[in-house]
C-alpha cells in the first residue's frame, strides 16, 4: 500500500476551539500505487478535511498517516510531495498562467527560465500554450481548471489530491474535463484521490470508491 | 486550530512583538507617565484635583465642548456622508472616477493647511469659533464617512437585493432592510474614527476654535506650554484618555465585523440622467464642493493673490531650513515606520487585540504623547531621534492598517496551495502573500509620508528652534503681526499642500489598490 490512514480520529472544532462533530472515528483506509480512488460524502461530512490531513495541512487528533509504510503524520506539507488541487483552484492572481504552473518547479530549485520552459510544455500538452502569458483572471472556468491541474501535475507529485475539481462547471464541460483528467492521470501513472459529492464524477474517474458518512468509511465499489 | 496554524500564529506574534514594543515605549509609556503624573498630583494636592475637570465650570466646559463638537461633527458627517456614499456607489456620471479619487484629498492635506483652507473659504462669513471648527472637522471627516459608506454599500449583494425586490420590497424598504444593515458596520466604524479624530484633534481646534472655544486638547497644550500648569493638564489628560479609550474599544469591535460579498455579485451602477439620479448626484457634488474641494481652491486663490513681496518673504532662509527639516524628519520617520508597520500589519491579521494595539498611536492624541514624552525623558528632548521615533510612531498605524487588511484578504488556500507545491512557510509568505501586500504597503507609506510632511502637534510641543518644519513655520507666521506675514502664511500653506500631494503621488504612483487608510494627521 502506498497511502494508509491508520486509526485516524478527528473532531472538528468551532472558532472558539470547542470540539464539535466527528469527522473520523478510528478510521482505517488504504490506497494502492497507481490507482485513482474516489472519496464520496455529503457536504460537511469531512471528506475535504481528510484530504487536507493527507496533504499535511491539518493533523489528526489521533492516529497516523503513512506513505510507503513510513509515518508522515507530522511531516510538513512541502516535504510530502503530494499536490492538492483545490475546489476553487487557488490560482495565484499576481502571477501569470505560466508562472502559476512554474511555481512548484521553482520551489524544487529549478531556475526561472527552465521552470518557465517546463511550465509552457505542460500548458501546451493541456492545449493552453497560447494562454501562457495571460492573467489567471482572464481564463474561463475550464481553463482555470486545466491550469490548476497542470500546476499540480508538473511537479511530478507522488500523490495527486483533487478536491471537488468539477463542482464549478456546467454538465457539458464537466464530462469533457473528467475525460481529459482521467486520460492524463492514467497516462502519467499517477496515484490519485478524488474527493467529490457527485457519484457520476466518481464513477467516471475512479477504479474504487468509498463513502465517508458519520465519521466512518465504507467501500462502495 | 491545527499545529501548523498555531506555529504560524506564534511566528506572527514574534514578528509583532518588535513594533508592539516600540509602541509600548513611545506611546504607552509616555501615556502611563502622564497618568502617573496625574496620580502624583492627586496624591500631592488631594483627591479633589481628580474631580476638578468636572467641578470647575471652566474646565467642565472644555471637556463637554470637546465631546459636543465631536458629536455634532460626527452627526453632520453621517447625515451628509451616508447619502453621498450611496449616490457615488449606485450612480454613474461623467467625472465620477475623479470625484472618488479626490475624496482622498483631505487624507493627505496637513492639518494647518486644512485650517487655513477652511478660513480662506468660510473665514469672511464666520469668526473663529464653533461653526468654523465644525466646518474644519467636516473638511477632514466627511470623506471618511463617504468612503466608509461606499465600502459598505459596495458590499451589498446584487442577488440578495433582487431577491428582496422580488419578495415585494420597495426600493426604500430594500434599502432599509438590506442595504443599510449591510453597510452599517463600515459606517459605524468610520463614525467612531471621526468622533475620535474630532475629539483628539489639535491643529484645527487651535486655529479654528480659538481660545474662547478651546477644546480639552488645546487646553492641555496651553496649560503645558504656556501656563506650566502640569497638575490640571495631567488630570484633564486622564479624563480625555478615558473617554477616547471607550470609543477606541467600540471602534476595535466594529472594525472586526466583516461583510462577505459573493464574487462578481456587485449591484450594477446606473447612469444618472435628468429626472433619474441627476438631482441626487448634483446635490452630493455641491456638498463635497462646499465642504471639501472649495476650501482648497480658495486657499490656492489666496496664495496666488499674495504679492510678490509676500512670496519672497515666505520663501526666505527660514522656509528653506523648514523644508530641509520637514523632508529629513519625514524620510527618517517613514523609513522606520515602513519596517515596523509592515511587521505589525502581518502580526495584526491574526488577532483583533493585536490590531487594536497598533491603532493606539492613531487614536491617541499626539499632544498627550508629546506631553508624556516631555515628562518621561526630559533629558533626551534635544536628541533628534526622539522626534524621529515620535514621527515613526504616528506613521506606524498608517502603514500597518492597510498591510493587515491586505494580508487578511490573501486567501489561506493560496498559502496551502503554495505549501503543497513545495514552498516552506517563509517561501509561501515571500512568493504568495507579500506580492499581494506590496500595493497596500506602498499606499500606506504614501499616506504616512504625506501625513508626516504636515505633522504639527508633536513637532510644536517637542520643537526646538533648529527643528523648524514647514508646519511650525506657518504657525509662527500666523502669530507674527502684519499683512505680509499673513500673506506669507497663505503662500506657505499652498506650498505645503503641494509638497504633501507631490510626496503622496510619487509614492503612490504604482499602487493600484483602492485606498485603504482611514487615517490622517491631527
Amino acid at each position: 500500500m502506498m497511502l494508509e490512514l491508520r486509526g485516524v480520529t478527528h473532531r472538528w472544532s468551532d472558532t472558539a476551539g470547542q470540539a464539535q462533530g466527528w469527522i473520523a472515528k478510528d478510521l482505517n483506509w488504504q490506497v494502492s500505487r497507481g490507482e485513482t480512488v474516489a472519496l464520496l460524502g455529503s457536504s460537511g461530512s469531512g471528506k475535504s478535511t481528510l484530504l487536507r490531513m493527507i496533504a499535511g495541512l491539518e493533523q489528526p487528533q489521533q492516529g497516523d498517516v503513512l506513505w510507503a509504510d513510513e509515518v508522515i503524520t507530522h511531516l510538513a506539507p512541502e516535504r510530502r510531495q503530494f499536490a492538492l488541487m483545490f475546489q476553487d483552484f487557488a490560482l495565484f492572481s499576481h502571477l501569470s498562467v505560466q508562472d502559476n504552473v512554474a511555481f512548484g518547479l521553482r520551489e524544487q530549485g529549478l531556475g526561472k527560465a527552465a521552470a518557465r520552459r517546463q511550465a509552457v510544455e505542460a500548458l501546451t500538452s493541456m492545449g493552453l500554450a497560447n494562454r501562457a502569458d495571460a492573467s489567471v483572471w482572464s481564463l474561463s472556468g475550464g481553463e482555470q481548471q486545466r491550469v490548476a491541474l497542470a500546476r499540480a501535475w508538473v511537479t511530478r507529485p507522488k500523490l495527486l489530491l483533487l478536491d471537488e475539481p468539477f463542482s464549478a462547471l456546467d454538465a457539458d464541460r464537466r464530462a469533457q474535463l473528467r475525460d481529459e483528467f482521467k486520460t492524463w492521470i492514467r497516462a502519467h501513472d499517477m496515484t490519485c484521490i478524488l474527493v467529490t459529492h457527485d457519484e457520476a464524477d466518481a464513477r467516471a474517474m475512479a477504479e474504487r470508491a468509498w463513502r465517508l458518512q458519520d465519521a466512518r468509511i465504507s467501500q462502495l465499489w | 486550530m491545527t499545529p501548523s496554524t498555531r506555529r504560524g500564529l506564534n511566528a506572527s506574534h514574534l514578528v509583532g512583538w518588535v513594533p508592539l514594543l516600540f509602541i509600548l515605549v513611545w506611546a504607552v509609556l509616555p501615556l502611563a507617565r502622564l497618568g502617573w503624573e496625574g496620580w502624583l498630583q492627586v496624591q500631592d494636592m488631594g483627591w479633589s484635583l481628580l474631580w476638578q475637570p468636572w467641578q470647575d465650570a471652566y474646565l467642565r466646559g472644555r471637556v463637554l465642548w470637546s465631546v459636543a463638537q465631536a458629536s455634532a461633527s460626527t452627526g453632520l458627517a453621517l447625515v451628509l456622508g451616508v447619502p453621498i456614499g450611496w449616490v457615488l456607489v449606485r450612480w454613474h456620471f461623467w467625472g465620477r472616477q475623479w470625484v472618488v479619487r479626490a475624496l482622498m484629498l483631505p487624507f493627505v492635506i496637513p492639518t494647518l493647511v486644512a485650517a487655513l483652507a477652511v478660513m480662506a473659504l468660510w473665514g469672511s462669513w464666520f469668526e473663529q469659533g464653533p461653526v468654523l471648527l465644525i466646518l474644519g472637522n467636516l473638511f477632514f471627516n466627511l470623506c471618511l464617512i463617504v468612503r466608509g459608506a461606499m465600502g459598505g454599500f459596495d458590499s451589498v449583494s446584487a442577488s440578495r437585493l433582487a431577491a428582496a425586490r422580488s419578495l415585494g420590497a420597495t426600493p426604500w424598504r430594500a434599502f432599509w432592510r438590506l442595504e443599510w444593515p449591510t453597510a452599517k458596520p463600515a459606517v459605524w466604524a468610520a463614525a467612531c474614527l471621526v468622533f475620535l479624530y474630532c475629539l483628539s484633534g489639535f491643529g484645527l481646534a487651535l486655529l479654528l476654535g480659538g481660545q474662547a472655544w478651546a477644546t480639552a486638547e488645546v487646553e492641555i497644550y496651553t496649560r503645558v506650554a504656556h501656563d506650566l500648569d502640569l497638575p490640571i493638564a495631567s488630570v484633564l489628560a486622564l479624563w480625555m484618555l478615558l473617554i477616547s479609550g471607550l470609543v477606541v474599544a467600540v471602534y476595535a469591535r466594529l472594525s472586526l465585523s466583516r461583510v462577505e460579498r459573493l464574487r462578481g455579485d456587485r449591484v450594477p451602477v446606473r447612469m444618472a440622467r435628468w429626472g433619474n439620479g441627476a438631482w441626487s448626484v448634483g446635490l452630493s457634488l455641491l456638498v463635497l464642493l462646499a465642504l471639501n474641494f472649495g476650501p482648497l481652491a480658495a486657499l490656492l486663490v489666496r496664495a496666488l493673490q499674495a504679492s510678490p513681496a509676500a512670496w519672497q518673504h515666505a520663501w526666505g532662509d527660514e522656509a528653506w531650513l523648514a523644508l530641509g527639516n520637514t523632508l529629513r524628519f519625514t524620510v527618517l520617520g517613514v523609513s522606520l515606520a515602513a519596517v515596523l508597520g509592515a511587521m505589525h500589519g502581518w502580526a495584526a491579521r491574526a488577532s483583533g487585540w493585536w490590531r487594536a494595539m497598533g491603532m493606539a498611536p492613531l487614536v491617541t492624541s499626539p499632544v498627550m504623547i508629546a506631553f508624556g514624552l516631555l515628562l518621561l525623558w526630559p533629558q533626551w528632548l534635544d536628541q533628534l531621534w526622539v522626534l524621529v521615533c515620535a514621527y515613526a510612531l504616528l506613521a506606524i498605524p498608517l502603514v500597518a492598517a492597510p498591510v493587515a487588511q491586505a494580508v487578511q484578504q490573501v486567501s489561506p488556500r493560496w498559502v496551502d496551495a503554495a505549501r503543497t507545491l513545495g514552498a516552506t512557510p517563509w517561501r509561501a509568505f515571500w512568493r504568495v502573500v507579500w506580492p499581494q501586500v506590496i500595493p497596500s504597503w506602498r499606499r500606506g507609506l504614501a499616506f504616512a509620508a504625506a501625513t508626516m510632511v504636515g505633522e504639527f502637534a508633536v513637532t510644536l510641543l517637542l520643537s526646538r528652534p533648529e527643528w523648524l518644519t514647514l508646519s511650525t513655520y506657518i504657525y509662527q507666521l500666523l502669530g507674527r503681526p502684519g499683512a505680509l506675514n499673513a500673506q506669507a502664511a497663505w503662500v506657505m500653506s499652498a506650498s505645503l499642500m503641494a509638497l504633501s500631494l507631490l510626496v503622496f503621488t510619487l509614492l503612490d504612483v504604482r499602487s493600484n489598490t483602492k485606498p485603504e487608510s482611514d487615517a490622517r494627521s491631527k
